[in-house]
C-alpha cells in the first residue's frame, strides 16, 4: 500500500508520449528540409520562388501542429459522436471533386476541391473519416464482429469511400482505404471466413480497373522493365532508380541531389523519398525508416493500451495508414511494386496530407493520455475501496460497461 | 483498464506489428541492392543526362603550296541560338539579333517564338564581330558555338585536289579527304552539368579536355606556277569551246606534281553544294581518275620501250606508203599520201603512225604488255589521293595484231593523263618510274611530323634509253610537229598527240582530245608538262591546240623560276619567227595549191572531195613557220 499512497501524493496527471511526439516532430522538421531540397530548382522556375514549396509546407506544418494540440486536448470519445458526421463530411467532400468549378483538375485526375486560398485534397481526409467511422462501427459491434451483420456498416462505408476515389481516379488512395478497411476488420475480429468472401470481389476488381484505364497496363509493362521505357512510361520510375543508385551507402550530401534538377518528375511530393535516398544514402533511408518504425510501434502500442475498444480500433486505424502508406511509397519508389501517387506520411509537400496526418497523431495522442488517466482512475478506484474484491467487483462492472 | 482487450486482440495487433516489420525488412534489403550492390552500375547511366557535351572544335589543318604559301585554312565561326525558356524579352531579343547579323526581323522573332525546344537556331557561322555585338548590349537566353569554316585563299585554284569540308567538318573529296585524318584534328570535350532541359546549372562543375588541332600539309604543289596553270587553262578552254582542259605539271626527278588542274571547276568558298549532280562532275579531279586514248603522245613510250630492247636507234629507216594492210584491214597514217622512207627521227617529227605500227610488231604483244604493265599504266601509282583511276588494257588474248597496231600508236589503249605522264617522265628521266604525289610534309605545332622522300617504284628501262630520247623529242620541238611549244632559248622536248574519240565502239565524228607532252630542259628533265584539251572545237590538232598552251605554261614556269636562257637563243629565235606570209590558195586545184605550198617549204594535208581548194587553215595573212602545215579543204 505504499506505492499506493505515493500515488495518491503524487497523481501525475499529466501525460504526453513524447517519443511518438518527438519521432513525429523528427519526421515533420526533416520534411520541411527536405521538401525545399527537393523543390528549390524547379519551384524557381515555376513559380519563381524557391521557397514556393517550403513556403506551403511550413504553413502545413504550423496548421498541423495546431491541430494535433487541438486533437491531444479533445477526448477521443468525443469523436465517438462525431462517427456519421466524419463519414457524411468525406462523402460529400469526395462527392464535391465531380462539380465542376469546385473540382480541380490535374494530371487526367479529378483529386482536388478548390478553395480559394488554397487547394484540397477530400481523398486524405476520407481515408481518416472513415477509419473514425469504422472503429465506432466495429465498437458499437462488440462481439457481434463474429457474424455479417457487425461487419455491415464498415463494409458499406469502406466501399462507398473506395468507390469515389476510383472514380477521381486515384488507384493507389482507394487501394490505400481498402486495405485499412481490411486491417481493421481484422483488428476487430471479423472471422477469417469473412475475408475469403471479401477477397473475392477484389481479385474480380483489380484486373477490370486495370484494362479500364489503359495508362494502368502500360505502368505494369513499364515497371517489369523499365529501363526498356526509359523515356515513357518507366521514366519516372528509371529516374527514382538513378536517385536511389547514386545515393550509394552513405549520400551524396544535403542539397546535393542532381536528380531534383527536373529529372525526377514529382521530387517533392511522392518521390522525395528517392531524392531522401539520393542526398543520405541507404544510412539515411534506414535512420528514416527506422523513426517510422518507432511512430508505428508506438501507435500500435497505444492501440493496445487503449482504454476503450473505440481507442484501440481508432489508434490501429491511423496507425495502419501511416505504415501502409510508408510502405507503399518506399516500394513505389524502389520500383518494388508498379508505381502510383501515394505521398510519404509527415515528409511529402502536400498540405492536406500532412495536417491531416498530424491531427491524427494528436488522436494518437489523446488516446494514449486517456489510457494513463484511465489507469490512474483505477488506482483511484482501488485506493478507495476497502476489499481488493470489492475493487475486483468495480473492475468487471467497468469491463462490463465498455 | 484494457479489460476489454483479449488475448485475441493483443495477438491480432502483434501480427500486425510483425507484418510491417517484415515489410520494412524486404524494402530495406531492396534498397541495399539498389544503392550498394547495383548502385553504381544504375547511376553510371544517369551521368549521360546530367553532363551536357559542349564540344570543343578542334581547328582543322591549314594546306600550303611548297613554298609555305597558305591555299587553305579555317578560322572560327559562331553558331547563334536562342533558348526559349531562358528569354526575358521575346521582341527585344528579336530586335538585336536581327540587327547584329542583318536578318529580318519578323524571321527572327518567330524563330525566337519558336516553342517546345530548348534551343531553336537563329543563324550560322557568324564572325566574332557580330558576337560581340551581341554580347555588348547582352540578352538573357541567347548561346554561341563555336564552329570552324573553311576559307580557300584563292577560291578556284586547285579545286578538284584540294576537295572541300563538310558542314560536319569533315573533307569531302580531294587532299582534304585523304588527310582528313591528319587535318581534322581531336574534338575536346567540354562537359557541364545541367538540368533536365539544357539549362546549365549556376554551380556547374566543368570537365573539360583540350581539343587537339589538326595537322598542317604542305603539297608539292607550287602556288606560282598552279596560277599560272589555272589561268592559261580557262583562256584555252574557253578559246577552243573544249569540254575540259586539263594539264599536269610534274618533276620527272622527283614524282612531285608541281601543278595540276581541270577545268571548268568552281570556287572552292562557294561550293555549289545545291547541286550534287554538278558538284560531283566538276569535283573530278580528271588527270587522276579518267583514262582515255592518248594518240600520239604515247608513240613516247613505244619509241623508249624499242630503244630499250635494241630493235630501233637513231640511225633505224622505216618507209611509210601512208597506210598497212593488217590482216586485210587498212589502217591509215594521217597522211594518206605517206610520208616515204624515214628515220626514227622522221617517224617522231611527222608523227608517222606508219613507223610505230613497225616498231610495235617487232617488240611484240607478250614484251609490249610487259613494259606496259612495268610503267604502271594499269595499275596506278598508290598516289595519296582519292579515286586514283587506272588505264585500261585489252584482255590479251583478245588482242588482234590490228589492236598491237593501233596500240603502237596510242589507240585501242587507255591511260589517266597521271598514268601517260609518269610513264614518259621515267621514259625521259633514265627509265626510273617514281611515285607520283601531293604532299611532301605533315607538320604539327612541334614541327615537321613526316617527310616524304621521292621514291622509285623501279627501273622500268636502261638509263641509255634517255639520252638517246630526249634529243630526239627535243627536235619534235624545234623542228617536228611540236613547234607551237618551242621557245627560244629553252631547249624543251615534247611530242603531240591527237586522238580520235570513240563513243559505244565506233569513232565518234568531230571528237577529239588533243594534247601536248613536252619536257624541259632535255638533259635531266626538271618539268614534265601535259596538256589535255577535250573535245575542242574547229582545230583539234594537238600541235595546233595544245601545243601552244603547253608552251605558255612553260612561259610561266620559265619566268616563276627565273630560268636563264640558253647561249644559242637568238639562233633559235630566228628560226622559231613566223617568217613565211601564207598566201590565198583558194580556188586552185589541188596540184597548184601543193606545187606551191612544197615551193614555200610548207607541208600541206587536206579533206573533202572537191576539185577547187574552198578554205584553209591557216588563213591567208597570216604568219607561219618553215615546214608548217597548211590544211585545204576542198
Amino acid at each position: 500500500m505504499k506505492i499506493a499512497k505515493f500515488q495518491i501524493k503524487k497523481p501525475k496527471r499529466f501525460r504526453l508520449d513524447f517519443t511518438l511526439l518527438i519521432a513525429v516532430l523528427l519526421l515533420v522538421g526533416f520534411g520541411i528540409l527536405m521538401v525545399y531540397s527537393a523543390s528549390f530548382y524547379s519551384a524557381a522556375l515555376t513559380y519563381s520562388d524557391k521557397m514556393f514549396f517550403l513556403k506551403k509546407q511550413v504553413a502545413g506544418a504550423v496548421i498541423g501542429l495546431i491541430a494535433l494540440v487541438t486533437m491531444y486536448f479533445i477526448s477521443y470519445e468525443n469523436l465517438k459522436k462525431l462517427k456519421w458526421v466524419a463519414m457524411g463530411l468525406s462523402l460529400i467532400l469526395l462527392a464535391l471533386v465531380f462539380i465542376p468549378g469546385i473540382g480541380v483538375r490535374v494530371y487526367g485526375a479529378k483529386r482536388w476541391i478548390n478553395l480559394g486560398l488554397f487547394t484540397l485534397q477530400p481523398s486524405e481526409i476520407a481515408k481518416f473519416g472513415f477509419v473514425l467511422f469504422a472503429a465506432a462501427s466495429l465498437a458499437e459491434a462488440k462481439e457481434k464482429v463474429k457474424g455479417f451483420s457487425g461487419i455491415f456498416m464498415t463494409l458499406l462505408a469502406g466501399c462507398l469511400v473506395c468507390l469515389l476515389i476510383i472514380m477521381e481516379p486515384n488507384m493507389s488512395i482507394t487501394i490505400c482505404v481498402g486495405v485499412t478497411m481490411l486491417s481493421m476488420l481484422f483488428i476487430g475480429g471479423a472471422r477469417w471466413k469473412h475475408f475469403a468472401l471479401m477477397a473475392i470481389p477484389v481479385i474480380i476488381f483489380i484486373p477490370v480497373l486495370i484494362l479500364m484505364e489503359p495508362y494502368r497496363l502500360r505502368r505494369l509493362v513499364a515497371f517489369i522493365d523499365p529501363f526498356k521505357s526509359a523515356t515513357g512510361e518507366g521514366f519516372q520510375l528509371v529516374q527514382s532508380l538513378y536517385g536511389l543508385a547514386s545515393g550509394g551507402l552513405f549520400g551524396v550530401g544535403l542539397f546535393n541531389s542532381r536528380q531534383k534538377y527536373l529529372f525526377l518528375p514529382f521530387a517533392e511530393s511522392d518521390f522525395i523519398f528517392s531524392i531522401i535516398a539520393e542526398e543520405f544514402g541507404f544510412v539515411g533511408c534506414l535512420v528514416l525508416i527506422a523513426v517510422f518504425l518507432v511512430v508505428i510501434i508506438r501507435g500500435i502500442i497505444i492501440s493496445m493500451k487503449a482504454p476503450t475498444r473505440f481507442g484501440c480500433y481508432l489508434a490501429s486505424g491511423i496507425t495502419t495508414i501511416i505504415a501502409l502508406q510508408l510502405i507503399i511509397n518506399v516500394a513505389v519508389v524502389t520500383g518494388s511494386i508498379p508505381p502510383t501517387g501515394l505521398p510519404l506520411p509527415f515528409i511529402s509537400a502536400g498540405s492536406t496530407s500532412l495536417v491531416v496526418f498530424m491531427a491524427a497523431v494528436g488522436v494518437l495522442l489523446n488516446i494514449d493520455k486517456q489510457a494513463h488517466l484511465a489507469s490512474l482512475e483505477s488506482i483511484k478506484i482501488g485506493e478507495s475501496s476497502l476489499f481488493r474484491g470489492l475493487n475486483l467487483f468495480h473492475k468487471k462492472e467497468k469491463l462490463n460497461k465498455v | 483498464m484494457q479489460k476489454y482487450t483479449s488475448i485475441s486482440i493483443r495477438k491480432r495487433l502483434l501480427a500486425m506489428i510483425i507484418l510491417v516489420t517484415f515489410f520494412l525488412s524486404l524494402l530495406i534489403i531492396r534498397l541495399l541492392y539498389l544503392q550498394v550492390f547495383a548502385g553504381p552500375n544504375i547511376s553510371s547511366r544517369a551521368y549521360s543526362q546530367w553532363l551536357r557535351d559542349l564540344p570543343l572544335r578542334a581547328s582543322r589543318g591549314n594546306i600550303y603550296d611548297r613554298n609555305g604559301a597558305l591555299l587553305a585554312s579555317s578560322h572560327t565561326t559562331f553558331d547563334i541560338y536562342v533558348r526559349h525558356a531562358d528569354i526575358v524579352s521575346e521582341q527585344r531579343c528579336a530586335t538585336l539579333l536581327s540587327s547584329a547579323c542583318g536578318l529580318d526581323y519578323e524571321d527572327v522573332l518567330e524563330k525566337v517564338q519558336k516553342r517546345g525546344y530548348s534551343e531553336v537556331l537563329i543563324v550560322k557561322s557568324q564572325e566574332k564581330e557580330v558576337v560581340n555585338k551581341i554580347l555588348e548590349s547582352y540578352e538573357e537566353g541567347i548561346f554561341f558555338t563555336e564552329n570552324t569554316t573553311r576559307d580557300y585563299t584563292y577560291g578556284d585554284l586547285l579545286t578538284q585536289i584540294l576537295g572541300f569540308v563538310s558542314s560536319d567538318g569533315n573533307g569531302q573529296g580531294g587532299l582534304e579527304a585523304e588527310y582528313n585524318k591528319y587535318l581534322k584534328g581531336i574534338d575536346g570535350l567540354n562537359m557541364v552539368e545541367s538540368d533536365l532541359k539544357g539549362t546549365t546549372l549556376s554551380n556547374s562543375l566543368s570537365y573539360y579536355v583540350n581539343a587537339i588541332d589538326g595537322l598542317n600539309l604542305t603539297l608539292t604543289i607550287d602556288l606560282r606556277i598552279q596560277r599560272e596553270v589555272e589561268s592559261i587553262l580557262s583562256a584555252a578552254r574557253l578559246e577552243n569551246g573544249a569540254k575540259s582542259a586539263s594539264c599536269i605539271v610534274m618533276d620527272p626527278q622527283t614524282g612531285e606534281i608541281l601543278a595540276m588542274s581541270s577545268k571548268p571547276s568552281y570556287d572552292l568558298n562557294d561550293v555549289p553544294r545545291d547541286d550534287i549532280e554538278t558538284l560531283l562532275n566538276l569535283s573530278k579531279a580528271l588527270p587522276i581518275t579518267d583514262a582515255y586514248e592518248p594518240g600520239s603522245t604515247f608513240k613516247v613510250i613505244t619509241t623508249a620501250i624499242a630503244l630499250n630492247e635494241g630493235i630501233t636507234s637513231k640511225h633505224s629507216y622505216y618507209y611509210c606508203p601512208g597506210y598497212r594492210i593488217v590482216n586485210g584491214v587498212r589502217i591509215n597514217c594521217h597522211r594518206r599520201s605517206g610520208h616515204g622512207s624515214q628515220s626514227l627521227q622522221d617517224g617522231l617529227n611527222n608523227s608517222c603512225n606508219c613507223v610505230f605500227m613497225e616498231i610495235v610488231r617487232q617488240i611484240g604483244l607478250e614484251k609490249f604488255y610487259r613494259y606496259l604493265e612495268a610503267f604502271g599504266i594499269s595499275t596506278g601509282y598508290n598516289l595519296d589521293f582519292p579515286g586514283e583511276g587506272k588505264g585500261v588494257l585489252m584482255p590479251k588474248s583478245l588482242v588482234k595484231d590490228g589492236d598491237l597496231f593501233r596500240m603502237g600508236f596510242g589507240q585501242s589503249v587507255t591511260v589517266t593523263q597521271l598514268g601517260l605522264i609518269n610513264s614518259v617522265c621515267a621514259a625521259i628521266n633514265g627509265g626510273r618510274l617514281m611515285q607520283p604525289y601531293f604532299v611532301k610534309q605533315i607538320s604539327g605545332e612541334s614541327g615537321v611530323l613526316y617527310e616524304k622522300q621521292p621514291t622509285t617504284l623501279r627501273q622500268v628501262l636502261k638509263e641509255s634509253v634517255s639520252k638517246d630520247l630526249d634529243p630526239m623529242l627535243n627536235e619534235v620541238v624545234s623542228k617536228g610537229g611540236g613547234k607551237h611549244a618551242a621557245i627560244a632559248g629553252y631547249d624543251i622536248g615534247g611530242k603531240t598527240g591527237t586522238a580520235q574519240k570513240y563513243e559505244n565502239g565506233a569513232i565518234a565524228e568531230g571528237k577529239y582530245v588533243a594534247s601536248f607532252m613536252g619536257f624541259y630542259p632535255t638533259d635531266t628533265p626538271r618539268y614534265c608538262v601535259l596538256v589535255v584539251i577535250d573535245e575542242p572545237q574547229g582545230a583539234y590538232y594537238g600541235g595546233v591546240v595544245a601545243a601552244p598552251v603547253a608552251k605558255s605554261v612553260f612561259e610561266a614556269i620559265f619566268k616563276v623560276c627565273e630560268t636563264p636562257k640558253n647561249e644559242n637563243a637568238e639562233e633559235q629565235e630566228k628560226l622559231l619567227e613566223a617568217n613565211i606570209e601564207l598566201p590565198s590558195f583558194v580556188g586552185m586545184t589541188l596540184t597548184e595549191a601543193a606545187r606551191k605550198i612544197t615551193s614555200m617549204g610548207l607541208q600541206y594535208l587536206t579533206t573533202g572531195e572537191g576539185t577547187y581548194v574552198k578554205d584553209q587553215l591557216a588563213a591567208p595573212g597570216s604568219m607561219v613557220f618553215e615546214g608548217s602545215v597548211v590544211l585545204l579543204m576542198f
